[in-house]
Protein backbone atom coordinates (compact mmCIF):
# COMPACT_ATOMS: atom_id res chain seq x y z
CA UNK A 1 0.00 0.00 0.00
CA UNK A 2 2.67 2.42 1.05
CA UNK A 3 4.75 1.60 -2.00
CA UNK A 4 1.83 2.16 -4.32
CA UNK A 5 1.16 5.55 -2.80
CA UNK A 6 4.69 6.62 -3.37
CA UNK A 7 4.51 5.79 -7.06
CA UNK A 8 1.61 8.17 -7.50
CA UNK A 9 3.72 11.10 -6.40
CA UNK A 10 5.61 12.76 -9.23
CA UNK A 11 9.21 12.04 -8.42
CA UNK A 12 11.12 15.27 -8.34
CA UNK A 13 14.34 13.56 -7.39
CA UNK A 14 15.03 12.93 -11.05
CA UNK A 15 14.53 16.58 -11.92
CA UNK A 16 18.17 17.50 -11.57
CA UNK A 17 19.34 14.56 -13.63
CA UNK A 18 18.39 16.15 -16.93
CA UNK A 19 14.72 15.33 -17.30
CA UNK A 20 13.78 18.91 -16.49
CA UNK A 21 11.30 19.42 -19.31
CA UNK A 22 9.26 16.37 -18.49
CA UNK A 23 9.12 17.15 -14.79
CA UNK A 24 8.27 20.77 -15.38
CA UNK A 25 5.21 19.87 -17.40
CA UNK A 26 4.04 17.67 -14.51
CA UNK A 27 4.11 20.43 -11.92
CA UNK A 28 0.90 22.36 -11.43
CA UNK A 29 1.02 25.98 -12.49
CA UNK A 30 0.32 28.36 -9.65
CA UNK A 31 0.00 32.15 -9.64
CA UNK A 32 1.98 33.36 -6.61
CA UNK A 33 0.81 36.19 -4.34
CA UNK A 34 2.63 39.44 -5.07
CA UNK A 35 2.70 42.86 -3.44
CA UNK A 36 3.39 45.95 -5.53
CA UNK A 37 4.98 49.05 -4.05
CA UNK A 38 6.28 52.26 -5.59
CA UNK A 39 8.09 55.46 -4.79
CA UNK A 40 9.29 58.28 -7.00
CA UNK A 41 12.19 56.23 -8.28
CA UNK A 42 10.99 52.68 -8.81
CA UNK A 43 8.34 49.99 -8.70
CA UNK A 44 8.94 47.11 -6.28
CA UNK A 45 7.43 43.65 -6.64
CA UNK A 46 7.45 41.18 -3.77
CA UNK A 47 6.14 37.68 -4.09
CA UNK A 48 5.90 34.37 -2.24
CA UNK A 49 7.81 31.63 -3.98
CA UNK A 50 8.70 29.11 -1.26
CA UNK A 51 10.92 26.25 -2.35
CA UNK A 52 12.58 28.21 -5.14
CA UNK A 53 16.20 29.31 -4.84
CA UNK A 54 17.75 32.28 -6.63
CA UNK A 55 18.95 30.08 -9.51
CA UNK A 56 15.48 28.69 -10.03
CA UNK A 57 13.78 32.03 -10.73
CA UNK A 58 13.45 33.44 -14.19
CA UNK A 59 12.40 37.01 -14.92
CA UNK A 60 11.77 38.01 -18.51
CA UNK A 61 10.41 41.07 -20.30
CA UNK A 62 8.68 40.93 -23.64
CA UNK A 63 7.39 44.21 -24.99
CA UNK A 64 5.42 45.58 -22.01
CA UNK A 65 4.88 42.28 -20.16
CA UNK A 66 7.17 41.16 -17.34
CA UNK A 67 6.93 37.48 -16.48
CA UNK A 68 8.26 35.89 -13.32
CA UNK A 69 8.48 32.13 -13.12
CA UNK A 70 10.10 29.49 -10.96
CA UNK A 71 9.98 25.79 -10.35
CA UNK A 72 9.34 24.53 -6.83
CA UNK A 73 11.48 21.44 -6.61
CA UNK A 74 10.62 19.68 -3.41
CA UNK A 75 11.84 16.14 -3.52
CA UNK A 76 10.27 13.37 -1.50
CA UNK A 77 12.72 12.34 1.25
CA UNK A 78 14.50 9.14 0.27
CA UNK A 79 12.87 5.87 1.34
CA UNK A 80 10.00 7.73 2.94
CA UNK A 81 6.27 7.47 2.39
CA UNK A 82 4.02 10.45 2.23
CA UNK A 83 1.47 10.32 5.03
CA UNK A 84 -0.17 13.67 4.61
CA UNK A 85 0.09 16.57 2.20
CA UNK A 86 -1.53 19.97 1.85
CA UNK A 87 0.65 21.15 -1.00
CA UNK A 88 2.41 19.61 -3.95
CA UNK A 89 5.10 20.84 -6.31
CA UNK A 90 4.05 23.82 -8.34
CA UNK A 91 5.40 25.87 -11.20
CA UNK A 92 5.05 29.53 -10.20
CA UNK A 93 4.17 31.91 -12.98
CA UNK A 94 2.90 35.46 -12.91
CA UNK A 95 2.87 38.20 -15.51
CA UNK A 96 2.66 41.94 -15.01
CA UNK A 97 1.81 44.53 -17.64
CA UNK A 98 4.19 47.44 -17.32
CA UNK A 99 2.24 50.60 -17.88
CA UNK A 100 4.83 53.20 -17.10
CA UNK A 101 8.15 53.49 -18.81
CA UNK A 102 10.38 51.30 -16.64
CA UNK A 103 14.07 50.75 -17.06
CA UNK A 104 14.03 46.96 -17.12
CA UNK A 105 17.72 46.93 -18.11
CA UNK A 106 18.72 48.09 -14.64
CA UNK A 107 16.21 45.96 -12.74
CA UNK A 108 17.45 44.20 -9.60
CA UNK A 109 16.11 41.03 -8.02
CA UNK A 110 16.82 39.36 -4.69
CA UNK A 111 15.50 36.07 -3.35
CA UNK A 112 15.32 35.76 0.42
CA UNK A 113 13.44 33.27 2.61
CA UNK A 114 11.34 32.17 -0.34
CA UNK A 115 10.27 35.73 -1.16
CA UNK A 116 11.32 37.33 -4.44
CA UNK A 117 11.88 41.08 -4.46
CA UNK A 118 12.27 42.88 -7.78
CA UNK A 119 13.15 46.53 -8.17
CA UNK A 120 12.21 48.17 -11.47
CA UNK A 121 13.50 51.75 -11.70
CA UNK A 122 11.56 54.31 -13.72
CA UNK A 123 13.22 55.45 -16.92
CA UNK A 124 15.02 58.70 -16.32
CA UNK A 125 13.42 61.28 -18.53
CA UNK A 126 15.97 63.20 -20.50
CA UNK A 127 15.37 66.89 -20.24
CA UNK A 128 16.21 68.61 -23.50
CA UNK A 129 16.39 72.34 -23.63
CA UNK A 130 15.67 73.90 -27.00
CA UNK A 131 17.34 77.14 -27.51
CA UNK A 132 15.22 79.85 -28.93
CA UNK A 133 17.17 82.16 -31.09
CA UNK A 134 16.22 85.73 -31.69
CA UNK A 135 15.61 86.37 -35.30
CA UNK B 1 -4.78 15.85 -13.41
CA UNK B 2 -7.32 18.64 -13.62
CA UNK B 3 -8.79 17.59 -10.30
CA UNK B 4 -5.40 17.60 -8.57
CA UNK B 5 -4.83 21.07 -9.94
CA UNK B 6 -8.12 22.29 -8.53
CA UNK B 7 -7.50 20.63 -5.19
CA UNK B 8 -4.07 22.18 -4.94
CA UNK B 9 -5.41 25.67 -5.68
CA UNK B 10 -8.23 25.14 -3.21
CA UNK B 11 -5.82 24.05 -0.48
CA UNK B 12 -3.72 27.13 -0.97
CA UNK B 13 -6.66 29.50 -0.99
CA UNK B 14 -8.00 27.77 2.11
CA UNK B 15 -4.65 28.15 3.83
CA UNK B 16 -4.54 31.85 3.04
CA UNK B 17 -8.13 32.38 4.19
CA UNK B 18 -7.54 30.50 7.41
CA UNK B 19 -4.53 32.63 8.13
CA UNK B 20 -6.51 35.80 7.54
CA UNK B 21 -9.43 34.56 9.62
CA UNK B 22 -7.16 33.28 12.35
CA UNK B 23 -5.41 36.58 12.56
CA UNK B 24 -8.64 38.50 12.64
CA UNK B 25 -10.03 36.40 15.48
CA UNK B 26 -6.74 36.68 17.26
CA UNK B 27 -6.77 40.43 17.10
CA UNK B 28 -10.41 40.75 18.06
CA UNK B 29 -9.76 38.67 21.17
CA UNK B 30 -6.81 40.78 22.09
CA UNK B 31 -4.43 37.86 22.21
CA UNK B 32 -1.30 37.38 20.23
CA UNK B 33 -2.01 33.88 19.00
CA UNK B 34 -5.77 34.06 19.00
CA UNK B 35 -8.22 31.55 20.27
CA UNK B 36 -8.89 29.93 16.93
CA UNK B 37 -6.47 27.54 15.40
CA UNK B 38 -5.50 28.67 11.94
CA UNK B 39 -4.33 26.05 9.53
CA UNK B 40 -1.37 27.93 8.29
CA UNK B 41 1.29 27.16 7.23
CA UNK B 42 0.53 24.33 4.81
CA UNK B 43 2.34 21.14 5.73
CA UNK B 44 3.46 17.77 4.43
CA UNK B 45 4.31 14.72 6.57
CA UNK B 46 6.54 11.86 5.49
CA UNK B 47 7.69 8.81 7.41
CA UNK B 48 9.83 5.72 7.33
CA UNK B 49 10.39 3.30 10.20
CA UNK B 50 12.87 5.54 12.03
CA UNK B 51 11.97 9.12 11.18
CA UNK B 52 9.14 11.53 10.59
CA UNK B 53 9.70 14.46 8.26
CA UNK B 54 7.47 17.49 8.45
CA UNK B 55 7.64 20.21 5.86
CA UNK B 56 5.96 23.58 5.95
CA UNK B 57 5.76 26.46 3.47
CA UNK B 58 6.74 29.59 5.37
CA UNK B 59 7.72 32.23 2.79
CA UNK B 60 8.93 35.49 4.28
CA UNK B 61 9.53 34.06 7.74
CA UNK B 62 13.01 34.77 9.07
CA UNK B 63 14.83 32.22 11.21
CA UNK B 64 14.57 34.37 14.32
CA UNK B 65 10.80 34.75 13.84
CA UNK B 66 10.04 31.04 13.90
CA UNK B 67 9.80 28.74 16.90
CA UNK B 68 8.97 25.06 17.10
CA UNK B 69 7.91 23.18 20.20
CA UNK B 70 7.16 19.50 20.60
CA UNK B 71 5.29 17.86 23.45
CA UNK B 72 5.09 14.11 22.99
CA UNK B 73 3.23 13.85 19.70
CA UNK B 74 2.00 17.43 19.38
CA UNK B 75 4.10 19.87 17.41
CA UNK B 76 3.51 23.60 17.50
CA UNK B 77 4.76 26.07 14.93
CA UNK B 78 4.84 29.69 16.00
CA UNK B 79 5.93 32.47 13.76
CA UNK B 80 5.54 35.83 12.20
CA UNK B 81 5.60 37.02 8.62
CA UNK B 82 6.88 40.55 8.98
CA UNK B 83 5.95 43.43 6.72
CA UNK B 84 8.74 44.51 4.41
CA UNK B 85 10.58 47.57 5.54
CA UNK B 86 10.60 50.37 3.03
CA UNK B 87 11.25 54.10 3.25
CA UNK B 88 8.35 56.26 4.37
CA UNK B 89 7.74 57.57 0.85
CA UNK B 90 7.15 54.08 -0.58
CA UNK B 91 3.45 53.41 -1.15
CA UNK B 92 1.72 50.07 -1.47
CA UNK B 93 -0.22 49.79 -4.73
CA UNK B 94 -1.43 46.22 -4.30
CA UNK B 95 -1.19 43.70 -1.49
CA UNK B 96 -1.74 40.00 -1.96
CA UNK B 97 0.72 38.56 0.55
CA UNK B 98 -0.53 37.94 4.05
CA UNK B 99 1.56 39.18 6.96
CA UNK B 100 1.28 38.78 10.69
CA UNK B 101 1.62 36.22 13.44
CA UNK B 102 0.57 32.63 13.04
CA UNK B 103 0.54 29.40 14.97
CA UNK B 104 -0.40 25.87 14.14
CA UNK B 105 -0.46 22.70 16.15
CA UNK B 106 -0.04 19.38 14.41
CA UNK B 107 -0.77 16.01 15.96
CA UNK B 108 2.03 13.76 14.81
CA UNK B 109 1.25 10.17 13.85
CA UNK B 110 3.88 8.88 16.34
CA UNK B 111 5.51 10.22 19.50
CA UNK B 112 8.99 11.54 18.65
CA UNK B 113 12.32 12.13 20.37
CA UNK B 114 11.93 15.89 20.58
CA UNK B 115 15.47 16.48 21.86
CA UNK B 116 16.91 14.88 18.75
CA UNK B 117 14.76 16.83 16.31
CA UNK B 118 16.47 18.77 13.55
CA UNK B 119 15.04 21.76 11.76
CA UNK B 120 16.29 23.47 8.61
CA UNK B 121 14.82 26.62 7.10
CA UNK B 122 15.74 27.17 3.46
CA UNK B 123 14.09 29.19 0.68
CA UNK B 124 10.95 29.66 2.74
CA UNK B 125 10.57 25.95 3.41
CA UNK B 126 10.87 24.44 6.86
CA UNK B 127 12.17 20.90 6.96
CA UNK B 128 11.87 19.08 10.28
CA UNK B 129 13.39 15.68 10.91
CA UNK B 130 11.97 13.93 13.95
CA UNK B 131 13.24 10.55 15.19
CA UNK B 132 10.37 8.24 16.15
CA UNK B 133 10.46 7.06 19.78
CA UNK B 134 11.96 3.59 20.18
CA UNK B 135 9.02 2.45 22.28
CA UNK B 136 6.54 2.82 19.43
CA UNK B 137 8.66 1.30 16.68
CA UNK B 138 7.50 -2.08 15.41
CA UNK B 139 9.45 -4.85 17.08
CA UNK B 140 10.29 -8.25 15.73
CA UNK B 141 9.41 -11.04 18.14
CA UNK B 142 11.47 -14.12 17.71
CA UNK B 143 9.65 -17.40 17.97
CA UNK B 144 11.38 -20.28 19.65
CA UNK B 145 10.61 -23.83 18.75
CA UNK B 146 10.08 -26.14 21.65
Amino acid sequence: MAVAEKKLQPSTEKTEAGSFQREESKAIEYVPEFDIYSDSGAIYLEGNMPGVDSDGVSISVEKDVLTISGDQKISIPEHMDQLYSEFSNVFYKKSFRLETALDTESAEAVMKNGVLRVKLPFKKSVVKNILVKAD
Amino acid sequence: MYFTELLNDLNRVQGQLRLQNGLWNGLSHGSIYGTHQSEYPLIQIYADKDFLTLRAEVPGVALEDLSITITDDVLTLNGEIKESIFDANVKALRKERVTGKFFRTVELPYPVESDKAEAVLKNGLLNLTLPIKEAVKPRQISIKSE
